[in-house]
């Protein structure tokens, strides 16, 4: 893993059926927030750069997690476990 | 000066556990909560737990709660699109939102003449971009610069020891869901929906270390600045008593 520890599940596959129920969720969870900051930036000046934040970062999610971009499906990981080195 | 120690305190796991530990050491142990405003909520819960605390260790915590929103906006939020665009993660609402918590300690400890800080911090968190060694290493010497002792000390116990213990003494443990108990600390949506891939999919948050580190880097001139506003560029403060 590049850079910094990803988590201990980090790159460990997944089923197609947690996919598809990850990606509903995900999509549902991402949607509600849009709708909500939307209405909350109607009545406050200061949602405004948060719901204009969100809509990039979820546009870019639902990219990277449709093209499967960083999700194992189906597949053994290279490794199954992150370390951490305490020693620094 | 008197033997006390603050801690960032959620009613967590971690921080629980860190409460428990910490007033073993310290004769008075300050709990500090802080909400940013923005989709934090669920302080009833830290309440809760620090009434369970109270009630096995009377005398020994004291429990502070303040909004951070001012600073979080200023530090964060202010510059939250162009942070996404250059760092190309989203890592910068955790982590700005837990620097503004750390600068609003550092406060509280010099005002209240506590020279010892510590966290939740754990390393089976290291998904989380404020739980990173990196981000442990840079918040420590952010401490040190401002005269504050910082330290973790739970970071190497084992999640599933702490769980055990909090068990053992009869401490409330919520709701389990995978490898997390939920509703006994506060929730916040952003953080949610950041770690959401990583839940759902094992996806890698994406934070990068050289990254994480540059961004603390240059948010520091900003919370050095609320720092010397707030508490003075002086030697600890003294004694204010809570």
């Amino acid at each position: 893993m590049a850079g910094c520890c990803g988590g201990k599940d980090a790159g460990k596959p997944i089923g197609y059926g947690r996919y598809a129920l990850g990606l509903a969720f995900f999509v549902t969870y991402h949607g509600a927030v849009q709708i909500t900051l939307a209405a909350a930036s109607a009545v406050s000046g200061r949602f405004v750069p948060v719901r204009r934040f969100h809509k990039e970062y979820f546009s870019h999610l639902l990219s990277e997690a449709w093209d499967r971009k960083g999700i194992s499906l189906g597949k053994q990981a290279e490794d199954d476990a992150c370390e951490v080195d305490l020693t620094g | 000066m008197a033997n006390e120690v603050a801690l960032m305190f959620s009613g967590g796991v971690d921080s629980s556990v860190a409460a428990i530990k910490l007033q073993e050491q310290f004769d008075r142990v300050h709990l500090l909560t802080f909400s940013n405003g923005y989709g934090h909520y669920g302080f009833k819960r830290t309440v809760r737990r620090v009434a369970e605390l109270e009630e096995r260790y009377p005398g020994k915590f004291v429990h502070f709660t303040s909004s951070i929103k001012d600073l979080f906006e200023k530090v964060c939020l202010s510059s939250i699109i162009s942070d996404y665009r250059k760092f190309n993660s989203a890592f910068m609402w955790c982590m700005g939102c837990k620097l503004a918590m750390h600068a609003r300690s550092i406060v509280y400890c010099r005002q209240n003449g506590v020279e010892n800080m510590s966290d939740g911090s754990a390393s089976d968190s290291s998904e989380m971009v404020e739980q990173s060694l990196l981000s442990v290493s840079m918040i420590h010497w952010f401490y040190a610069d401002w005269d504050v002792r910082f330290f973790v000390p739970v970071y190497s116990v084992e999640r599933d020891d702490k769980r055990a213990m909090l068990k053992e003494m009869g401490f409330r443990m919520g709701i389990p869901v995978r490898d997390r108990y939920l509703g006994i600390q506060p929730s916040c949506i952003p953080g949610e929906l950041y770690y959401l891939p990583y839940i759902l999919f094992n996806k890698d948050p994406g934070h990068e270390e050289n990254t994480v580190a540059m961004y603390i880097s240059e948010k520091r001139e900003q919370l050095d600045e609320y720092i010397e506003a707030m508490a003075g560029n002086n030697a600890l403060a003294g004694s204010l008593e809570v």
